[in-house]
Parts: C-alpha cells; sequence; structure tokens
C-alpha cells in the first residue's frame, strides 16, 4: 500500500514537472542561454572579477557571466540576459578606462547577440553511449539474476532516479548549466552500482539461507 | 610472529601514507631557482579549461554584387553594361521574394546541421552548435587542441565533391553519390603518405563501375582544344590549402606524358575525369582497371617527419569531412573566433571538490564509529586508493573534466562499499584467521559482480569521441581496476596480518 501511494506521489510530482516544462520552459543558466555579449580587449592584464564587479554596476544584474577571451590575459567577454543599450556601453567603457587608466572608446567594445544553445544538443551525445549500456547492463542482469524481474527493478530506480532529478529542475527551477549533465550520470552510475550492490546482498542472503535449510 | 604480522601492518600504513604525500602533496626539486613538482599536473578539459568559440555568419553576397555593379560602372560610365542590370535585377529579385525567408531559415538550419556532421566526421564530438534562425548566425565552440586551426581552415568550404568529365564538363558523380570516406597512412620509399578510401553507396559505386569502364587509359576522345590544357597544368590550378595538399599527393597518379605524345599525334586526347571539391580541380585521371569494389583511392601529400604526417593527416580528415557530407546551401564566413576560458567559474569547481571531500569524511566517520580501529585502518586504506587513482590519472595522461571529478567520487564509493561489506563480513571477534579469509573471498567474489555492470558503462564511455565521456569512461576504468587491484593485494595483506 505505502509503495502504491509512493508511485502516486512520484507520478503526480513528473506530471508537474512536465507540464512546467510545457508551459515554463526548463532555466537555463546564462552559458545556454540566448543573451547579449560585449568583448574588448583593455591591452592591460585584467582581473576577471574586478570586470564582473564593473558589469554587475553597469547592467544593473547579477546574472552576468565574464570570462577571458584568448591567453593573454587581457581580453574578456561579459555575457548578459539585458539589452546593452549605448548609454550602458558608454558607462562600462568609462568604468573600464577608470580602473585600467586607459582610453577606450565604445567602438572598442564588440556587442553581439547570441542565441541559446538547444538542451537537445546538450543531451545527445550522452543517449547513444547511455542506451548501449543499459542495454548490456540489463543483459548481465537476466544472466546473473535469472529473470526480468531485476532487470526492469533496474530501468525502474533509473526513471525514478533521473525523474526526481528533472523534476528539481523544472518544478524547482534550478538552473540548468555544465554540471547537469555529469549529475544526471554520476546518478545513473549510482543507481546501478547501489542496485547491483543490494541485489548481491540479497543473492547472498538467499543463499545462506538455503544452505542452513540443507539437511546435514 | 604476531610482531612480523604488527610490523607488516605498520610498514604497509607507511606505504601509503608516503604514496599519498606524494599524490596530494606532489614531489619537488629545485630547477632554475624554482621549485618545480615532478609528478605530471592534470590534463584539464574542455569544460575546465576553455574551448575555441567561432561565430560563422552568412556572407553578404550582396555587398559583392553592390561592389561589382559600381566597379562596372566607372569602368564604363556612359553606357549601361548588361552584365549591370542582370546583376541589379538579381538584387531586386532576392529583396521582392517572399518566400525566400523561408527557405533561408530552412537553408541556415541545413547549414548548422551540415556543420554539425562536419565535426563529427572529424571526430569532434565535444562541440556545441546554436543557430540564430533568423540570421543564419552560428556560434559553434569546439575543444582547443592543435588540429582546431586546421578543421577552422576548411570548415566553412562549401564543400561540393564532383567528379566530371574533363572535355564536357559532364557532372559523373557528386557527394550523394559518397556513402563515407576514411583515412588511413602506408609507407612507401621511406615517405609515410596518407591516402583516402571514398567509398561509394549502392548507386555511387555503379556510377564509379560504369566510369572506370568509359574512362580507361585506353579510351581517347578527339580533341577539340589545344594543347596547353596539359593534365600537369590542370592539376596546379589548384587554390586552396587542402586542394593543394591533395593534388602535390596524388601527382603520380596523372596519366603519363608518353600517353599525352601518342595522343597529340593521333589528335586526340585521353579520355579523363576531374575530380573536384568546389569547383577546384584537384585531380584529373583516367582509370587503368575497372573499379568494381566502390572505392575510390586518392593518395595525399606525402611525409617525412612526424609532424608533416600530422598535418597532412589533419588536411586528409578536412578533405574527407567535406567529401561525405552535404555541400552547404550557402556561404559562411568565420567573423570570430577566439579562444575563452570555461565558463564553469573555478570557485564553483572548488565547491564540487569540496562537497566530495566532505561526503568521503563523512563516510570514513561513520566507518570508523562503527568498526573502530578496522574501520579506521580502512580509512586510511581509502585514503591511499584515492591517492593512487589520482597519480594513476595523472601519469596516463587522462583529461579530466567535470564528469571526470565526479568519477573519482564515484570510484571512491564503489571502493567504500567494498571496504564496509567486507568489514560488516568480519567484525565478529570470534572468528579465526581462516575464516577471515573466507569471508575475504566471498566478499571479493561478490565485489567482481558488483563491478561488472560498472565497468561495462565505464568501457562504453571510453569508446565515444567526446571529451567528457571519455574522461568519465577512463577515471571509472581506472577507479574500478585500481580498486580491484588494491583489494587483492593491500587490503588481503592486512586481513591475512590482522
Amino acid at each position: 500500500m505505502k509503495e502504491k501511494i509512493l508511485y502516486v506521489v512520484l507520478a503526480i510530482v513528473f506530471i508537474v514537472a512536465i507540464v512546467m516544462t510545457a508551459v515554463l520552459g526548463l532555466r537555463v543558466d546564462l552559458n545556454y542561454a540566448e543573451a547579449n555579449t560585449i568583448t574588448f580587449t583593455v591591452g592591460k592584464t585584467i582581473n576577471i572579477d574586478e570586470i564582473k564587479e564593473i558589469a554587475k554596476n553597469v547592467l544593473g544584474n547579477n546574472d552576468i557571466l565574464v570570462q577571458q577571451v584568448e591567453m593573454f590575459g587581457d581580453s574578456a567577454i561579459i555575457k548578459t540576459r539585458q539589452d546593452v543599450t549605448d548609454e550602458k556601453l558608454t558607462n562600462l567603457c568609462t568604468r573600464i578606462n577608470e580602473k585600467y587608466e586607459t582610453e577606450l572608446t565604445t567602438g572598442d567594445f564588440a556587442v553581439n547577440h547570441i542565441s541559446n544553445t538547444k538542451l537537445r544538443s546538450v543531451i545527445e551525445p550522452y543517449i547513444i553511449p547511455i542506451g548501449l549500456s543499459t542495454l548490456l547492463i540489463v543483459a548481465f542482469y537476466a544472466i546473473r539474476y535469472k529473470g526480468t524481474k531485476k532487470m526492469i527493478g533496474l530501468i525502474k530506480y533509473w526513471i525514478i532516479a533521473e525523474g526526481l532529478l528533472y523534476s528539481l529542475y523544472a518544478i524547482g527551477r534550478v538552473q540548468v548549466n555544465e554540471m547537469t549533465m555529469p549529475i544526471a550520470l554520476a546518478l545513473y552510475t549510482l543507481v546501478i552500482g547501489i542496485y547491483t550492490f543490494k541485489n548481491e546482498m540479497e543473492l547472498d542472503l538467499r543463499k545462506s539461507k538455503k544452505d542452513k535449510d540443507k539437511p546435514e | 610472529m604476531k610482531a612480523q604480522k604488527k610490523l607488516n601492518i605498520v610498514l604497509t600504513v607507511l606505504v601509503i601514507i608516503l604514496v599519498s604525500i606524494i599524490s596530494f602533496v606532489g614531489v619537488y626539486h629545485v630547477e632554475k631557482n624554482q621549485m618545480v613538482n615532478i609528478i605530471p599536473s592534470y590534463k584539464l578539459g574542455t569544460n575546465i579549461s576553455g574551448y575555441r568559440k567561432i561565430t560563422l555568419e552568412v556572407e553578404d553576397k550582396s555587398e559583392e554584387i553592390d561592389s561589382e555593379t559600381v566597379t562596372l560602372g566607372e569602368e564604363n560610365e556612359n553606357t549601361v553594361s548588361d552584365e549591370n542590370i542582370t546583376l541589379s535585377n538579381e538584387i531586386e529579385e532576392n529583396s521582392v521574394d517572399d518566400s525566400s525567408k523561408e527557405n533561408n531559415t530552412d537553408n541556415y538550419k541545413k547549414s548548422a546541421e551540415i556543420f554539425k556532421n562536419r565535426l563529427k566526421s572529424l571526430k569532434v564530438e565535444d562541440y556545441s552548435v546554436a543557430i540564430d534562425e533568423s540570421t543564419g548566425k552560428i556560434e559553434l565552440s569546439i575543444p582547443e587542441n592543435d588540429q582546431t586551426d586546421t578543421i577552422l581552415s576548411d570548415l566553412v568550404s562549401i564543400g561540393k565533391f564532383e567528379v566530371t568529365d574533363t572535355n564536357t564538363g559532364e557532372v559523373l558523380l557528386t557527394n550523394s553519390d559518397v556513402k563515407n570516406v576514411s583515412v588511413d597512412i602506408s609507407s612507401q620509399y621511406g615517405y609515410t603518405v596518407p591516402y583516402m578510401n571514398i567509398n561509394f553507396n549502392l548507386s555511387g559505386a555503379n556510377k564509379l563501375k560504369d566510369i572506370s569502364v568509359e574512362y580507361n587509359d585506353n579510351a581517347v576522345v578527339e580533341a577539340n582544344t589545344t594543347e596547353n590544357e596539359t593534365t600537369e597544368e590542370t592539376l596546379n590550378e589548384t587554390t586552396e590549402n587542402t586542394s593543394n595538399e591533395v593534388s602535390e599527393g596524388i601527382s603520380e597518379n596523372v596519366t603519363s606524358d608518353e600517353t599525352n605524345a601518342e595522343s597529340e599525334e593521333s589528335n586526340t586526347v585521353a579520355k579523363t575525369v576531374d575530380i573536384k571539391i568546389d569547383d577546384t580541380t584537384m585531380l584529373s585521371t583516367g582509370f587503368s582497371e575497372v573499379v568494381d569494389n566502390g572505392t575510390l583511392q586518392l593518395t595525399m601529400q606525402a611525409a617525412s617527419d612526424s609532424d608533416a604526417l600530422k598535418q597532412s593527416l589533419y588536411g586528409s580528415y578536412n578533405v574527407a569531412a567535406i567529401i561525405e557530407n552535404d555541400p552547404l546551401p550557402i556561404e559562411y564566413e568565420i567573423t570570430e573566433n577566439v579562444y575563452v576560458q570555461a565558463p564553469i567559474q573555478i570557485d564553483n569547481l572548488y565547491v564540487v571538490i569540496a562537497i566530495l571531500i566532505a561526503i568521503a569524511i563523512i563516510l570514513s566517520i561513520v566507518m570508523i564509529v562503527k568498526f573502530k580501529m578496522k574501520g579506521l585502518l580502512m580509512t586510511i586504506l581509502s585514503i591511499g586508493y584515492v591517492a593512487i587513482h589520482l597519480l594513476v590519472i595523472r601519469y596516463t595522461n587522462v583529461v579530466l573534466t567535470i564528469d571526470g571529478i565526479l568519477a573519482i567520487g564515484l570510484s571512491y564509493i564503489i571502493n567504500y562499499c567494498f571496504a564496509y561489506m567486507l568489514l560488516t563480513k568480519i567484525k565478529s571477534k570470534d572468528l579465526s584467521r581462516t575464516e577471515k579469509i573466507e569471508n575475504y573471498n566471498k566478499c571479493m567474489k561478490k565485489y567482481i559482480f558488483i563491478l561488472i555492470p560498472l565497468t561495462i558503462l565505464a568501457l562504453i564511455c571510453c569508446f565515444t569521441n567526446w571529451d567528457t565521456l571519455y574522461s568519465y569512461g577512463m577515471i571509472m576504468f581506472w577507479g574500478i581496476l585500481i580498486s580491484l587491484l588494491y583489494n587483492l593485494t593491500v587490503t588481503n595483506l592486512l586481513i591475512r596480518n590482522k
């Protein structure tokens, strides 16, 4: 009975997550999002944290990504979801000139619009390796544990674990970022490891019970 | 005997501590007045270190046409040239045509797909593509390595592959006839020569067979051109770098001068085909025998040293990727090409590592509380395991990515499971040495079965070309192997002596 209630709750959670994704979409972090970029070269070694601070003050938003460009340490790229107006660009230029004692003009700042990265392309490379390994692992389960019960169990727990992770991102509005897919992969590995461990323990228990029951 | 056993345990623990210090702290020596660690550093992957960011934009043809119109106008101001009118008409037509917008979006999407396929053919799996469907602007990010610049040199080529009749220009084979292209190397006269095998699909193979019959070395056609159209000159027409590489390499395959001379005498020329990429002739040749295996072999630029070979091979891979995929429906140009530091903040990475260390500490405390002295000993063994794992990762040059870091944590947990399972079996003080060894063997057997599915996953990940998964697979694989060997040797030794 408890199990049934648990499955109903899980089903509700998953449905809510799917509906939320359909209505609102997943919340992606700035690296995957549609945004504007400002690329510039100062000509002096810059500190990314300082640039980030300036960008936050000028663009008035905490959701800013600052990355170093090239190896010389004098260029950077600022990524923001906000519109980059002439006023903001002039302000940014002035603040950087003040900080690094340079004479940059707004023409030295290249503003570009970047489209979003499709999440499908982030997930795509994982599909074949994970699919193939699941098939082989399921085949191993069929041989080792004789029957389909454990095979179905493995797939069930895997779906539940990944479904909960997905629900966390969809309902909890956690940002999908570079860590998302590695976490999903680690979760998959953990499910396989823990479930196999559990099955081996059960097998051991059954064996020792059988040995005890055997007449001497 | 008891003292000997204690000494064995102490020595083992000391060795583990030493290995741990070497792995976590390093071994330093003075070099040029600086302390240098002789233990290799980690090779960081794209999602930790950085990547190449490339912006591709649709080449603005109208601008070119405009400038051409202006030039023509300047040349002959008083007369309106026919060409001028035609070009202006073309521009007007383009701007008026409403359906072209939709067509453009399809072309942009198709182009992005072709770029993806080219990268896949080049075995660059660790890429990301973002397309702006209204402008066709494509943002690409690919790993930074010694092949990156070579890849980019040809990535935006239209890639129209054609085999045409030299004399009539009739198109005999195109990209759509190609199934795949493989690149390999062979040795000739002390040189290493890369070559391409263009494998045609069924219809392509049939066409190729017919062509090889029709255009055999003895086939001739009446000459309708002057002598200056010799094969050698045709070969030298190549302009692009990839085409150059091919033409230099394949010059040996050209129809011999003797044949040309004979042809001139009889006022006929040998019937040959041109192999072209983007209307640039890479090779004009006939066939000495019937090709019925559906494969056309092209020899590339020979190399005498490893650097030249590497460059030649990279060039060959580029040509292969172009040939085996569709040509681009529209022309693109690279407008931005910069190396960008990874978006993951180093602070975030430290947070991940700190979380993993915290988990390890909690697990160790649980083990020590539950199994007391034995738990402490197993904790020390686990630290030794992580130390060896990290050393192996560095010495085997495994690329470390975010997935890889998580794989280190998972390997630790897997090894911990074995330790926990073993301690549960041998915690009773009443067990004799033989019983303990027996329990250890049972645990080991169980552990091997637990490792099998994880090894399957690790090995499959190892066979991917994608840095991120490869790193995960390799680190997991090493983790599993080391755990197995470590528990078979060190843990076994301690169990037997305890």
